[in-house]
């Protein structure tokens, strides 16, 4: 009910909380709160008892607000708190992963047909790129099905806490720095390119 | 009383979340609590991997935020298993004397 959730809200409000409480808790214990109502009500309590009980049972919004474990003391010397991606870290780095990969099936093929079409000396590293879109072109089904297992995985970690944030976060930095070094090893022929443009 | 192994022992079937949790505390030990300091502690447990949480659909169309127990929780509701037990044995000795209530030798 709409209108409950929002008389909640704003009883909850008014306690004074909200500016200790992260958006996530906040939404916790509204739900808790929420909860405990509509089984008072289903019971047969009257509305505004149910909300005086929940309220009652749930105890010191103040007292609960200062129980919450502190935020991770990640915050560089200029006082920018860091953790706020952190949750997000795997899943950001599979959206990584998954942006490397269509970069290497759509985008590589077509560069390294230019590059050799204007003959730009390849560096190294665009070899070993163009080398690995090759592979993964050629057993695509392998690709996705690798993409799947290791969003499976990720799935699955999170859920049962095998892996920490510290293996999500080192995944992300992997992932960031293969989407990295892709664009650069694009770049690299094509400023040759661009420079024998130039000097014609 | 120590809500830690409650909570967890509580988690040990499947996942639930805050106000289900509270509920089977309320009918499995007859506590009587403030329910809302059970989510400080849900977050703390979480915080030292002992369960994780996920925001999901609940049966009654709402979504909340699920808690379960992580690999290493599990290990700790173990420890805890023992520990409660040995305490048990000491407190119920010097209580009742002995083994199993009967009089101990060394009570005066």
């Amino acid at each position: 009910m709409a209108n409950r959730e929002e008389a909640l809200r704003r009883i909850f409000d008014a306690a004074g909380v909200g500016a200790r409480l992260t958006g996530d808790q906040k939404r916790e214990l509204l739900g808790h709160l929420e909860d405990s109502v509509e089984k008072k009500v289903a019971a047969g309590v009257p509305e505004i008892d149910a909300v005086g009980q929940a309220f009652s049972e749930l105890g010191d919004l103040q007292k609960i607000a200062r129980q919450f474990p502190d935020k991770p003391a990640l915050a560089t010397p200029e006082g920018l708190v860091l953790d706020r991606w952190f949750p997000g870290a795997g899943w950001t780095a599979f959206a990584l992963f998954v942006f490397f990969i269509f970069i290497e099936i759509t985008i590589i093929p077509g560069f390294a047909q230019v590059f050799r079409k204007a003959r730009v000396p390849i560096p190294g590293l665009t070899i070993m790129f163009v080398h690995l879109s090759q592979v993964m072109r050629g057993s695509w089904p392998v690709t996705a099905a690798f993409a799947l297992a290791l969003g499976a995985a990720l799935w699955l970690s999170r859920r049962s806490g095998f892996l920490g944030k510290a293996a999500h976060v080192g995944f992300f930095l992997f992932a960031a720095t293969l989407c990295a070094a892709v664009v650069v090893a694009t770049c690299l022929p094509l400023l040759s390119l661009l420079e024998g443009i130039g000097l014609r | 009383m120590e809500l830690r192994p409650l909570v967890l022992a509580i988690l040990e079937a499947r996942p639930l979340y805050g106000y289900e949790i509270a509920q089977r505390a309320r009918r499995r030990a007859n506590l009587k609590w403030e329910e809302g300091t059970l989510y400080p502690l849900l977050h703390r447990l979480e915080r030292d991997g002992l369960l994780a949480s996920e925001w999901r659909r609940a049966p009654n169309g709402k979504d909340r935020k699920y808690y379960s127990l992580t690999r290493k929780g599990k290990t700790v509701l173990a420890k805890d298993r023992v520990d409660w037990k040995e305490r048990v044995r000491v407190v119920s000795e010097i209580l009742l004397g002995g083994r199993h209530g009967k009089p101990g030798r060394s009570a005066p």
